[in-house]
């Protein structure tokens, strides 16, 4: 027996451990049994600090005791309890002159700087995680999900760019000739090199030849002036939603209002699969309630298979989104077909998640109707006969009345448009905290049917209004603070005591709202247009109302609590259970635990700003 | 520990004359004294546990050894082992508390060769145990059956350093407080499955080195660690 034997089965405790800390977890089969031999314990007292003078470099882990990461400057960065490591090299290079001072008596394990770079060469995962702090850590998984499905990529990627192109003036014979040679369906009439109309084949036929035209027709006449068109970012879902929505067949992209390409239904149905714009489509088609109630049963089954092909749940929210946008327009157009065209032009809203784009299942309706100032007493009666038939149904097909009443068939979300302005003048002046929260999903609005100029008033009011009144702002922030993230000292989760949710987080009361009302307030006081969270944000940041840091950060973090929320639905759908927003943390992963305890501690600082920021304004 | 001393001179000159025909274990009796003006974590230290049979070196026997180094104030876990010791004459209630199974003993090695890794271990190292008279009877009666050699070597035994601690602080002291566990949770030293001797010499390892990091200034010299025997 020599003294190179193989290392003593004992060691399994502490190896043990160091499995169960993070990312060792995520080590192949007999790697921390390897390490575990190169490393060294230590004992340090309460005030022993770590810095860049530290002569032995490595990973350090807490075996027990508990140590904070502090600046240059003394601000506290992380603190970090039993099974959490650092590396203070590592946290020099993006912090110059930081530290770590231990806060109790600790026993720490200690990996020497070359086994710790070794293992951060070999395994992507483990390098992932020390690539940088918690904010860092948060970017990396969100931004690793798997790639989104055929439909979700960028129009750009199927378009075509070779462009016929005319003036409005070239005669359609002259036009006629150029689609036929370069063997287009289409061709684009620029005006000054912005898009001002298409011709299509069709039109050639039915307006011009039909129509008994003379082939010197200038183009102008016969074209389809101001046509439906896509931006560049657009994806194929919002194309074929589009497409469907206008009964077109073809769709201009453009970037600022140039054209760059031209997409056809046959594009998409070469890129369509089993895709939600499917289902989208099967629902715009639909006669009756009762069938549109078929087609919405299978949504659950569908969310489960975006889940499982690793559609990101931001994008999940999107494609449920525009479900219920369709199933609502289809739902008033039914309506229109049998009460008659509506007397006055009309916007029907919806507020808060569906105007976000981020709705889950078993979202209720919010909604509400602007109708031109025009309308006669009677005209407004006819508005709710609208409302009603429509709620109604809404709630036969899932889409439960909402609890708190804003609906359309409640007259105080059932306004002329001047009727809406004083609603908002009103809200922003006299106010109650209780009514503060009440009224706050109304800022997220968006139409869903009918004439979008409406709603564009109604909002540019709100804006206006918002941001010149620095009292409103504050009771806003109030409302923003008043539920704070489940995280505790030394970063334990805090959880329901009793109830039915006993040892769980709710994940939207604590983590996703209080993200999105905080983006929310400063969206409205910076007079940012945007109603989508992640959007806001790019915003925010583009107009330097926000660091493009803390944008980022929290964009991260919403999207990662969006993910974990997604997939907790979808065990519950697959357990056959209630759906909820309900979470125990202990059913994660170790890393998606880790994780969603930064995502807290980024709301909780973002909350910190909050107080900071709209301070003065507050009681 | 001027009678530690004493005896360990006079076996150093011993050999010195007669060098023991070993050369592992002549390089241990020929390592020098330690400079006991030292601070403890300018030297090296060596925790060991051992498992035995019985409180009595004579009619008991080491079922297994456990060692780690604690070199310069830190425990280096590549230097960390387990030997069970094989022997057919291991019984009694021992085994039973210990945890050792036979299938476990079918894999250890003989007596002579775990005393002699354990002597290569040891040299320029100093021992530290917790409740070390026990287990220096046992090893130094081990080593004079198995060579015929008288070991003696200065040693730091935690569980005298912590009393003299406490009784410093003019504590009353109930039973059992001196116990391994119960030294490590005034430290805040996380709890270990005791009776594995490995596992008793990592945690004899770092209550030593709370210990010293709790002795205050610089710390502890070597002198300050030593057990008078």
């Amino acid at each position: 027996m020599t003294e190179t034997q193989s290392l003593p089965p004992e060691l399994a405790s502490i190896a043990d451990f160091i499995r169960q800390t993070l990312p060792f977890n995520a080590l192949p089969e007999g790697e921390v049994e390897r390490i575990v031999h190169e490393m060294e314990i230590g004992y340090f007292r309460n005030g022993h600090v770590f810095n860049e003078n530290t002569r032995d470099q490595g990973l350090r882990i807490l075996r027990s005791g508990a140590v904070e990461i502090r600046s240059q400057d003394g601000e506290l960065l992380d603190r970090l309890a039993e099974g959490e490591s650092f590396a203070l090299s590592g946290l020099l290079q993006q912090e110059p002159g930081v530290r770590a001072v231990l806060i109790e008596d600790s026993l720490i394990y200690f990996l020497p700087q070359k086994a710790y770079q070794d293992l951060r060469g070999r395994f992507r995962d483990f390098d992932r995680f020390f690539h940088g702090q918690r904010s860092r850590r948060l970017f990396r998984a969100t931004r690793s999900m798997v790639s989104p499905d055929g439909m979700l990529t960028p129009v750009t990627s199927l378009m075509a760019t070779d462009l016929v192109t005319t003036s409005e003036e070239t005669p359609v014979c002259e036009l006629a000739e150029m689609m036929s040679s370069r063997r287009v369906s289409s061709a684009l009439v620029l005006n000054d090199g912005k898009l001002s109309g298409i011709v299509t084949d069709r039109d050639l036929r039915s307006r011009v030849l039909a129509a008994r035209r003379s082939p010197d027709t200038p183009v102008s006449e016969i074209m389809t002036a101001d046509p439906v068109s896509l931006e560049r970012k657009a994806t194929l879902f919002d194309a074929t939603l589009l497409m469907t929505r206008h009964r077109m067949h073809h769709l201009p992209v453009l970037e600022d209002r140039r054209p760059v390409g031209i997409l056809t239904t046959s594009d998409l149905i070469t890129a369509r699969q089993d895709d939600p714009v499917y289902i989208v489509q099967r629902l715009s088609r639909q006669e009756s309630v009762a069938t549109m109630q078929t087609v919405l049963r299978d949504i659950p089954q569908f969310l489960l298979r975006w889940t499982d092909a690793g559609v990101p749940a931001d994008q999940v929210s999107h494609i449920l989104t525009a479900i219920s946008d369709t199933v609502t327009n289809r739902l008033i157009e039914m309506a229109l077909d049998e009460l008659g065209p509506a007397p006055v032009p009309f916007a029907w809203l919806c507020f808060g998640s569906q105007a976000r784009a981020e709705q889950l299942l078993n979202a209720d309706q919010d909604n509400g109707l602007v109708i031109a100032d025009e309308a006669t007493d009677e005209d407004v009666a006819w508005f709710e006969k609208l409302a009603t038939r429509v709620s109604d149904w809404l709630n036969e097909c899932g889409y439960v009345y909402c609890n708190g009443n804003v609906m359309a068939t409640n007259p105080f979300w059932r306004r002329r448009l001047t009727g809406w302005y004083e609603a908002v003048d009103n809200w922003v002046t006299s106010f109650s905290p209780h009514h503060v929260m009440e009224i706050s999903i109304a800022f997220d609005l968006r139409t869903v049917h009918g004439d979008a100029s409406l709603t564009s008033r109604v909002q540019s009011h709100m804006l206006e209004r918002v941001r010149a009144n620095s009292i409103f702002q504050a009771a806003l922030a109030e409302n923003v603070l008043e539920g704070s993230p489940p995280i505790g000292i030394f970063r334990r989760f805090v959880v329901e005591r009793n109830g039915d949710h006993k040892d769980t987080l709710n994940l939207k009361k604590r983590g996703l709202l209080p993200i999105i009302e905080i983006v929310r307030l400063h969206a409205l006081a910076s007079g940012v247009d945007r109603i989508n969270t992640l959007e806001r944000l790019d915003e925010l940041a583009r107009g330097k109302h926000m660091t493009r840091y803390d944008a980022r950060n929290l964009q991260d973090a919403l999207r990662f609590l969006m993910q974990v929320r997604l997939q907790v639905q979808a065990d519950q759908i697959r357990e056959g259970e209630e759906l909820s927003n309900y979470c125990n943390p202990r059913n994660l992963p170790k890393l998606a635990r880790e994780q969603l305890r930064d995502a807290f501690q980024l709301v909780d600082s973002a909350q910190k700003s909050v107080r900071l920021a709209y301070r003065q304004g507050m009681r | 520990m001027w009678l530690t001393r004493a005896r360990r001179e006079r076996a150093r000159r011993r050999y010195a004359r007669h060098p023991f025909p070993d050369p592992t274990l002549q390089r241990l009796l020929a390592s020098p004294w330690p400079d006991t003006n030292a601070l403890w974590d300018e030297v090296d230290w060596l925790a060991i546990d051992l498992e035995t049979t019985g409180l009595d070196p004579k009619t008991g026997y080491i079922i297994s050894f456990g060692w780690v180094a604690v070199d310069r104030g830190r425990i280096r876990l590549d230097t960390a082992r387990h030997l069970l010791i094989d022997s057919r004459n291991l019984v009694g209630d021992s085994a039973t508390i210990h945890h050792i199974r036979d299938t476990d003993r079918s894999e250890g090695v003989d007596l002579p060769s775990a005393l002699r890794m354990l002597a290569r271990a040891m040299t320029d190292r100093l021992p530290v145990m917790h409740h070390a008279p026990l287990d220096t009877g046992f090893l130094r009666a081990a080593y004079r059956e198995q060579f015929g050699m008288d070991w003696f070597q200065p040693t730091a035994d935690t569980l005298v350093l912590e009393k003299k601690r406490l009784f410093q602080r003019e504590q009353t002291m109930p039973g059992n407080v001196l116990r391994l566990n119960r030294c490590r949770e005034r430290y805040g030293l996380p709890e270990t499955n005791a009776h594995n001797a490995l596992e008793d010499a990592l945690a004899c390892g770092e209550l030593f080195m709370a210990w010293a990091r709790h002795f205050g200034g610089d710390g502890p010299r070597v002198k300050d660690c030593l057990s008078r025997v």
